[in-house]
């Protein structure tokens, strides 16, 4: 029974990735990293400071972008996810299916977040083959005579995929429940915006005065928590800077109990298109 | 090897969405190796219980099993056996047709050989690498039938498989469900609003309206007996004494071409009448039922509920 559950999860897993390519949600993926990317290094091209190692900070710059824009990309993610399955009539197919519902739930819920693994692999190899480009422009900046930092760039990014796990679970949940592409879209960017707008009017009424103030409401919204990383100037591999902060492991543990509920939510789902 | 009767069996089924109830206590069996045809208006409940039969939808009151195995309870066991068609093809069409259909196989634990075989009996071999996107409402509803059939089904439940077919397309659709089911003993249980297509297809019909199945039973005797009594034919070679004569016993109408329409409280009495026109020294030149058409059989049945 168990190993049957298992290779139903594992079928539902390779369908979601099949339909997955070619997808806008797949090409997202590459195109996310690759942009941020980009941006990084046309600021390290201009650039007048010449890091001695200039790993570290390359690496945590592209990181402080793709956090900055991670809620958006997860928000979009998402919902391309899903959508395929509205735009297509998919999910009558897919729950008239001799297999439990749960592998369904759970099998594209995974693919998403194999897409934001995805986005981070692609960082990585983006990173490391644009890096002997700038190189090639401004000789300075010694990336090939120095080694490859992957104790920060593991560190970041990890702290980055666990970072958006709440959103792309919440997410999750409310693309199942609102079948128009737009409503969870839009209710992912007001819960963004949220902290950010509250900031706003603190800062002009006066009462945020410190940088650690701010960075405290970034920091226990889940929505605007991957913000909170472009903020923290600490070395990232720092051994004082914990990788998984207690802040975090709260935003995990609500993610997954919102994943059961929605899990519990998706078994009694009447499925009409 | 369990003999199986009834491959549907619904019992007392009542469902509703929020205030609105759509089945009322329907009860239907489909029996083994039939084609099952089931008619009913816009909004009359069909879709409604096609979902409930893939577990789309939950069980409200009353009791539904697919394969004698509740559905509530062995969901899965009864899926395995069904391959499903549900009002618009469920298709992906950002991918080819063999895309969609491994999508299938990959799920289903299908060999993927079935792909091509599936393909070739909807007759979309040659169409099967272009992107289901280009293609037309009649090929998508082929690729949709072609999915359906992909697990080898032993029951077939399909939506309005014709829709938006051409004539030469619905022949084609026609004569595979035929031949799978009268050589492959798949039984196929369908949906659709061309009744000209379930007079022609179908060996048992059930005809649902207002939440509820106003009949069931076969195909024949929805036509023969119709619902308002048993209506025979008489062509004779003396008419007029022929009408004299009947007309004394049961209501008689003539018809455009001079035959004689006797409607009889029974079936039995046919028995009666060809003794009384021989007995009369009339000459019976044709005796028989009259058949309804499915149309106005299931407009009648319709008009009386």
């Amino acid at each position: 029974m168990k190993s049957l559950f298992i290779t139903d999860f594992f079928n539902i897993y390779r369908g979601e990735w099949l339909k997955s390519r070619k997808t806008l949600a797949f090409w997202m993926a590459i195109l996310f990293p690759f942009f941020c990317t980009i941006l990084v290094s046309l600021t390290f091209l201009g650039d007048k400071q010449i890091p001695s190692e200039p790993w570290p900070m390359y690496i945590k710059q592209v990181n402080n972008v793709m956090s900055f824009f991670l809620p958006f990309f997860l928000i979009l993610l998402v919902s391309f996810t899903t959508q395929i399955e509205y735009k297509n009539h998919g999910w009558k197919q897919l729950y008239s299916q001799p297999v439990p519902r749960f592998t369904i739930f759970i099998g594209k819920y995974l693919m998403v977040l194999t897409l934001l693994v995805l986005s981070v692999i692609f960082a990585l190899l983006i990173l490391s083959g644009l890096a002997p480009i700038i190189q090639l422009i401004r000789p300075g900046l010694n990336f090939t005579g120095t080694s490859f930092d992957f104790i920060t760039f593991y560190r970041l990014f990890i702290h980055t995929i666990l970072g958006g796990i709440f959103i792309m679970t919440l997410q999750y949940w409310l693309c199942l429940r609102l079948r128009g592409f737009m409503a969870p879209i839009i209710s992912g960017v007001f819960f963004t915006i949220i902290p950010i707008a509250y900031v706003m009017i603190l800062g002009i009424a006066g009462l945020l005065k410190k940088g650690k103030e701010v960075l405290k409401v970034f920091e226990y919204d889940p929505y605007s928590y991957p913000f909170s990383t472009t903020f923290k100037f600490a070395p990232a591999n720092s051994a004082s800077t914990p990788l998984i902060p207690d802040i975090l492991q709260l935003h995990l543990g609500i993610a997954l109990v919102i994943l059961i509920l929605a899990a519990i939510d998706n078994h009694y789902r009447k499925v009409y298109a | 090897m369990n003999q199986v009767k009834n491959v549907i069996c619904i019992d007392n089924l009542t469902f509703g969405y929020r205030n609105k109830q759509v089945l009322d206590k329907i009860c239907l069996d489909v029996p083994e190796g039939s084609i099952f045809g089931f008619l009913g208006p816009n909004g009359a409940g069909k879709t409604t219980t096609i979902k409930i039969l893939l577990g789309l939808l939950k069980v409200g009151d009353g009791h539904v099993s697919l394969f004698e195995k509740d559905i509530n309870t062995h969901r899965i066991e009864g899926l395995k056996l069904t391959g499903a068609m549900v009002e618009d093809p469920s298709l992906y069409d950002h991918l080819n047709a063999r895309e969609n259909l491994r999508i299938n196989c990959v799920i289903r634990k299908i060999d993927s050989t079935r792909v091509e075989e599936v393909l070739s009996q909807v007759g979309l071999t040659t169409d099967a690498h272009r992107k289901v996107r280009n293609y037309s409402s009649g090929m998508k509803q082929r690729l949709a039938l072609a999915q359906a059939l992909l697990p080898s089904p032993r029951l077939l439940m399909l939506d309005e498989p014709i829709n938006g077919l051409d004539p030469a397309g619905i022949i084609e659709i026609r004569n595979l469900l035929l031949d799978l089911n009268q050589n492959h003993g798949i039984t196929i249980f369908l949906s659709s609003h061309i009744l000209p297509e379930i007079e022609k297809l179908c060996s048992h019909v059930a005809v649902i309206n207002k939440r509820n199945i106003l009949y069931q039973g076969s195909m024949n005797g929805l036509l023969n007996t119709g619902i308002s009594g048993a209506r025979l034919i008489v062509e004779t070679d003396q008419p007029v004494k022929t009408k004299e004569l009947l007309s004394r016993l049961y209501p008689v109408e003539v018809s455009g071409d001079h035959k004689i329409i006797v409607t009889l409280s029974d079936r039995n009495e046919a028995k009666d009448v060809a003794k009384r026109l021989v007995d009369a020294g009339i000459g019976i030149l044709l005796l028989q039922p009259e058949t309804h058409e499915l149309e106005a059989s299931f407009l009648e049945l319709l008009k009386d509920n």
